[in-house]
């Protein structure tokens, strides 16, 4: 592995992608190198996504994969969406979706929003476990009467790319694999950061 | 990575190719080594071994990272996920499986009234076919094949290792008097040569890319070849228009623009699109001139048309008393089965391709999860579970009959230098889709006779980029000749699976070898005449 450049001392806390994709926390004055897990309990702010669409992204990762807020959903996309797309770790690139990324998920985020308060009154990360399933099960199959179409992407759409990046970053790592006793057999590791 | 160009760019040179992917390396090794001077531009970053980082995450870096294509039409072409960019191309993290294109491919309109023909029968590429297969080393069992042709040289190399998965997927073809055998794989079962590529050692990495060389990625094959004689790799220069003289019927040579915009020019006596069956389209519709005034080669509205993908039915089952393995192997396949174009398929026409046992990753496109995108929460946990060590898979890929709307094109939004960026249209016929219902059905029926619990088909996945600048015998009917090259201009080539005019079943990239040695070498010999 070659040399990863350090990210320029920033006093603003920052959470970014450095020249190799490392994410680059900078948390009162002192630069490190985390896991989304550790930047999020580090209290690092956001760059791309606001504080309310990452507590909504939250419970929605979480709901789509148990253990995805402890590993940090909410700081890999974030990540995701402030790096330059070709840098960008994102299984949206996957998905044909033309870059710059941070408007689907806002618009998705928003329109997820906007439904759950539509049907329960309550904003969708407040909701119990069993209301926010079945809120995400009517939006997985179908486009549900109450999403909006103000630019957001189709519900069922919006639940497949955002349950890739649950799945990505809760079982895409060694400590994933480790979940379900599966070998990780890298040629070359993963940054111990992941990203 | 190799980041900035070590030595200053030339502005002139004999052979500009545009690309540094499979396509492009072959050529750059052979005209090399025919003492031309050799100048590849290549939009992506300069990969090495060591940026091969084994994750299904982190491999994302190697996709396409230029301007976004559209994709778009009624059943939309996966193109973010089947493209490369940077050295090596896609073929940088393909997945080596290789098995050749058949006869029937090639004379697919004269047999069967569909679709399109080549300019050229197989007889005329099995020399090329064996050529490659010698250099690069594909691990398999010829005998095993009772569809290959059996003039073809034996695979160099003896068949990969099978595991479960495949073992127990195999007894159900078996049952239903279905035959499979080995994969052809360009990955080496053993030692190959003196070029210090190493065996497979079964992780399963290969889509993140092989870091030792095993899989036969043009990092570890052509590109080093070119090297050696010479030829000249730079990163970051991404090609923007072909230029002719007045008259159109001479390439003069490229703009490209580098990492940081700026616009540069370079001469050249003989331009080869080596660039993607999206960016060679793009850029020949980019190239407008007076004398190409809708983009060169494009007189009779073929550049883009004609554009194809294969069908993917991906079938899945449980096998609960046994470890499937599926940890264990390559991510290409392990074994293989082939039914012909012309074999029945209730009532629908062209081939069909099973790719049996492939590694499954918990994550990723093709991992474990997204093979029920339904579940979620704890029901998609149980089913990880399970899923992990005792689910089996296979993929049946589809022919996709070239259609004349199926197309790149260019979109309204602007790319670098003013140009406009691709949109890719597609939809299958219904040949198309009937073949991928067939497979759904026989696929679903191979798995119950294999004795796999719970069998299920996933919704229809596309693979590779296939047609878009087809080469045929007369330019009514065709952008390039038998050799890629463009009909209306002598010394302007294209190069890989956009030149194909059908699909066939069969993965693309050995085909895409030994068209391109072919060129290559005529290139070559009528190198005075071409750019005289
Ligand atoms: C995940 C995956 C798995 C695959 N598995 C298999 C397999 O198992 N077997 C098989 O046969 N095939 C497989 N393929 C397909 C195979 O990789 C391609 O068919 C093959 O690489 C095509 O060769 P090419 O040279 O045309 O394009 P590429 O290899 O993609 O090379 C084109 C290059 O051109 C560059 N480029 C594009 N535009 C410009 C520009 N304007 N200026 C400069 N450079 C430019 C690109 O960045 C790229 O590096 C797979 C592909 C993918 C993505
Ligand atoms: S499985 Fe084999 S070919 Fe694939 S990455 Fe590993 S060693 Fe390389």
């Amino acid at each position: 592995m070659k040399n990863r450049r350090k990210a320029a001392f920033t006093r603003r806390a920052a959470l970014r992608v450095g020249s190799v994709g490392l994410i680059t926390v900078t948390v009162a004055g002192c630069q490190q190198e985390m896991t989304p897990a550790d930047a999020k309990s580090a209290g690092a702010a956001y760059q791309t996504l606001s504080d309310t669409e990452a507590l909504t992204l939250e419970a929605l990762g979480e709901t789509l994969v148990p253990g995805a807020k402890a590993a940090g959903i909410a700081p890999y996309v974030d990540a995701g969406l402030t790096a330059a797309s070709a840098d960008s770790l994102l299984m949206i690139r996957y998905l044909d979706v033309p870059a710059p990324w941070t408007g689907f998920y806002k618009t998705g985020l928003a329109a997820l929003e906007t439904f759950a308060k539509g049907q329960t009154r309550t904003n969708f990360a407040d909701l119990d476990a069993e209301t926010q399933a079945a809120l995400v099960r009517t939006i997985s199959g179908s486009q549900p009467d109450g999403w909006s179409d103000a630019g957001a992407p189709p519900a069922p759409f919006f639940y497949f790319a955002l349950r890739g990046d649950a799945i990505d970053v809760t079982w895409g790592t060694r400590k994933g694999f480790e979940t379900f006793d599966q070998p990780y057999l890298a040629h070359i590791e993963p940054p111990d950061t992941p990203w | 990575m190799v980041a900035a160009p070590q030595t200053t760019i030339p502005d002139e040179t004999d052979v500009l190719i545009v690309g540094a992917g499979a396509a492009g390396c072959v050529f750059a090794a052979v005209l090399a080594q025919a003492g031309k001077s050799v100048l590849v531009l290549e939009a992506g970053p300069g990969w090495e071994d060591e940026d091969l980082i084994s994750s299904g995450i982190w491999s994302r870096k190697l996709r396409w990272g230029g301007p976004s294509t559209i994709s778009t039409g009624e059943h939309p072409a996966g193109v973010g996920f089947n493209s490369g960019w940077g050295f090596g191309g896609a073929a940088l993290h393909h997945y080596g499986t290789w098995p050749r294109m058949f006869p029937g491919d090639f004379s697919m309109a004269s047999d069967h009234g569909k679709g399109l023909d080549w300019p050229f029968s197989y007889d005329a590429l099995q020399p090329y076919y064996d050529r490659v297969q010698a250099f690069v080393g594909i691990s398999g069992d010829s005998a095993a094949e009772p569809w290959r042709p059996p003039e073809d040289a034996d695979y160099p190399l003896p068949p990969l290792a099978i595991f479960n998965q495949a073992r127990l997927i195999a007894k159900g073809f078996e049952k239903l008097g279905l035959t499979t055998a080995p994969s052809p794989m360009a990955i080496l079962s053993e030692p190959y040569g003196d070029t210090g590529r190493e065996p497979c050692i079964y992780d399963g990495w290969c889509d993140a890319g092989c870091p030792i060389g095993s899989l036969a990625n043009p990092l570890v094959t052509y590109m080093p070849a070119a090297k050696q004689h010479g030829a000249l790799f730079q990163s970051r220069a991404m090609v923007t228009h072909i230029h002719t003289n007045a008259k159109g019927d001479t390439a003069t040579g490229a703009d490209y623009v580098d990492e940081a915009s700026a616009k540069h020019q370079v001469k050249a006596k003989l331009v080869i699109l080596a660039a993607s069956t999206i960016h060679n389209p793009a850029i020949l519709l980019n190239s407008v001139s007076e004398a190409h005034p809708a983009g060169l080669g494009n007189r009779n509205d073929l550049v883009g048309r004609y554009f194809m993908t294969h069908s993917i039915a991906p079938i899945y089952g449980f096998f609960d008393d046994e470890d499937a393995e599926n940890y264990l192997g390559v991510t290409g396949a392990q074994m293989f089965n082939v039914s012909l174009k012309d074999e029945p398929k209730d009532g629908a026409f062209g081939a069909l391709q099973w790719l049996i046992g492939p590694v499954v990753k918990p994550n990723d496109l093709l991992g474990v999860a997204m093979s029920r995108a339904d579940l979620f929460g704890k029901d998609l946990e149980a089913f990880m579970q399970r899923a992990t060590r005792h689910m089996g898979v296979m993929f049946g890929f589809g022919e996709d009959i070239p259609q004349f709307d199926n197309r790149v094109e260019l979109s309204e939004s602007l790319g670098p230098d003013g140009t406009r960026l691709p949109r890719v249209v597609h939809r299958f016929d219904a040949d198309g889709l009937g073949v991928n219902t067939y497979a759904n059905t026989l696929g679903l029926s191979i798995m119950v006779a294999a004795g796999a619990n719970d069998p299920w088909a996933a919704p229809r996945a596309s693979a590779h980029l296939i047609g878009g600048t087809v080469m045929g015998q007369a330019a009514e009917t065709s952008v390039a000749d038998g050799y890629g090259q463009v009909h209306d201009v002598q010394n302007l080539f294209l190069a890989g699976p956009g030149l194909f005019p059908t699909s066939g079943s069969s993965n693309p990239n050995f085909t895409n070898h030994a068209i391109s040695l072919r060129a290559a070498e005529y290139i070559v010999e009528r190198w005075g005449g071409l750019t005289g």
